[in-house]
């Protein structure tokens, strides 16, 4: 048997629960008891849900961790780890969640997925510096409506038919006061931005959604401050600057 | 720059604690994947400890002995990372993990076979070019064996070291572990061990289930793989030693307890050969 073959019918025991082939490779097939390739498959099994665990904290707070299992299992069949880095592990939970029809009675999981997706990803992104703002100002005013910005690495924005944002701090290890949320309170949109060792979430207005929005997608300050404006004629343009600058969402710009 | 003393595995929860109170240990143990992200927390926290202790890598995702291509971009990781915290030591494992793509992290066992090991010389060698530098290459506990092995594991490991200069991470625990579950003598095992290739050696605990022993790196390291260790510095000398606890984490003191028993066997075993 090649080592190819040997690889291929190694994996081919592990997820589909059937020894067969393997089993005439093995100096041994079985230890007094147990089978030794159910030692592997419960660790690697125990391995991937554990690196599930540990991206989606809030899942598994809010379905609990037997349900969380079951879920883990289904998806790992379902979508196979692609790395070596199992901080890499998980990407389509929340869209698998969305077809999970056990699920279905939490209609906000799929939603808190991305969320915590989000956090996840943005929790090792690269770090940036706050935008130079004499750079910003040595730019002719006139040109101001072409600039182009780029939102900081480690921030993403989300929005959700749910509130996930009050779902999510509920639901924090460290959090102890009322844990009810009110479903009915309706959507939120969200900018999520690591500070320092943690995760913030800013909730966004509808003009501030636009605006953020409109330049992450690359478009230029005019165009993303008249979706700002459609949203919310009141928007001010000099405000939103100011906050996203100060705040390093928005890090870099071209002109 | 990896000192010939005892250090610890450096894990999440004892991060803010050991670079508060520096406690005294010789040198710390990071999982390089844990540190591939860009930037952030992890990345922040690693530059600041490694001021302090010098820091050895050790890898767990690579597959070297997978018959897939090798992860490059897992390796441009690495290297970044290894540019970044100019580690002492960097180590995997004699193991595969992936076949067509999918991962099934894990440290899985080879066939030792003359397929295997012309295998994974060449992709131990590839990984050193790549780095440009040498990398320690650490032996696994395992549950199976392969009925088509031609060597024993001990032999197919010298002859790893011997033919690509990279160097043994000699784990005493999965030595053990293993000789129990297929019934070989793990002296044997040490003794077969070129010493000059040996750079590190690391100690945990396993599980006994009755019927078998599950390495789970959950508990305090065994009388039976103190004695082994024992055993390895008669043969081989003080190497720099690693307490590795990844389950059931315990309190830090509780790993310094266990990092300062090592500490103590190699004194006393300088102290009997000097």
């Amino acid at each position: 048997m090649s080592l190819r073959d040997l690889q291929t019918a190694f994996m081919s025991s592990v997820f589909t629960r059937d020894d067969g082939v393997i089993a005439a490779y093995l100096e041994s097939a079985t230890m007094p008891g147990s089978p030794r390739m159910a030692i592997y498959r419960n660790n690697i099994y125990a391995a991937l849900s554990k690196a599930l665990e540990a991206i989606y904290p809030v899942i598994l707070r809010l379905v609990g961790d037997e349900f969380f299992k079951f879920a883990a299992r289904r998806y790992i069949d379902g979508h196979p780890s692609r790395s070596g880095d199992l901080n890499r592990f998980g990407s389509d939970f929340a869209e698998f969640l969305g077809t999970f029809k056990h699920a279905a009675s939490l209609p906000y999981l799929p939603d808190m997925a991305r969320l915590e997706w989000c956090c996840h990803q943005a929790y090792s992104a690269a770090d940036d510096t706050p935008l130079d703002l004499l750079k910003l100002a040595a730019v002719p005013p006139e040109t101001y409506g072409r600039l182009r910005f780029r939102l900081n690495h480690a921030s993403r924005l989300l929005h959700s038919a749910w509130p996930i944002d009050a779902i999510w701090r509920v639901n924090q290890a460290d959090y102890t006061g009322d844990q009810s949320v009110d479903l009915a309170s309706g959507g939120v949109s969200l900018l999520l931005q690591r500070r320092e060792n943690r995760m913030a979430l800013m909730t966004l207005s509808a003009a501030e959604w636009q605006f953020l929005s409109a330049l992450n997608d690359r478009q230029t300050l005019e165009v993303a401050y008249e979706r700002a404006m459609r949203a919310d004629p009141a928007a001010d343009f000099g405000a939103l600057l100011h906050t996203y600058v100060g705040q390093a969402t928005l890090v870099e710009f071209f002109l | 720059m990896i000192p010939a003393q005892a250090g610890i595995g450096l894990r999440s929860p004892h991060h803010r604690e050991v670079l508060h109170d520096k406690p005294a240990v010789a040198w710390l143990e990071i999982h390089s994947e844990n540190f591939f992200g860009a930037g952030g927390p992890n990345r922040r926290y690693l530059d600041a400890i490694r001021e302090h202790y010098p820091i050895s890598l050790h890898g767990v995702g690579l597959s070297l002995g997978s018959t897939d291509p090798l992860d490059m971009e897992h390796l441009a990781r690495l290297k970044e990372l290894i540019a970044r915290c100019e580690p002492g030591l960097v180590s995997e494992h004699l193991s595969w993990s992936s076949v067509a793509g999918r991962y099934m992290n894990d440290l899985l066992p080879l066939p030792y076979t003359e397929e295997a090991l012309s295998h994974i010389r060449l992709r131990i060698e590839q990984t050193q070019d790549y780095l440009g530098r040498q990398i320690l290459i650490e032996n696994l506990s395992s549950y199976v064996r392969f009925s088509h092995s031609t060597l024993p594991e001990w032999e197919f490991l010298a002859a790893v070291a011997r033919d690509t200069d990279c160097g043994i991470l000699l784990d005493i625990n999965n030595i053990y572990v293993s000789a129990v579950n297929h019934d070989f003598d793990p002296y044997l095992y040490i003794q077969a061990m070129p010493s000059t290739a040996i750079r590190e050696i690391h100690l945990a605990g396993h599980h006994d289930t009755g019927d078998c022993l599950i390495d789970n790196h959950g508990m305090p390291v065994s009388d039976k793989v103190w004695q082994l260790y024992r055993h390895a510095l008669r043969c081989h000398g003080a190497k720099p030693t690693l307490i590795e606890w990844d389950t059931d984490i315990p309190a830090l003191p509780v790993l310094l307890q266990e990092a300062a028993k090592a500490q103590a066997i190699m004194e006393a075993a300088h102290h009997v050969a000097a």
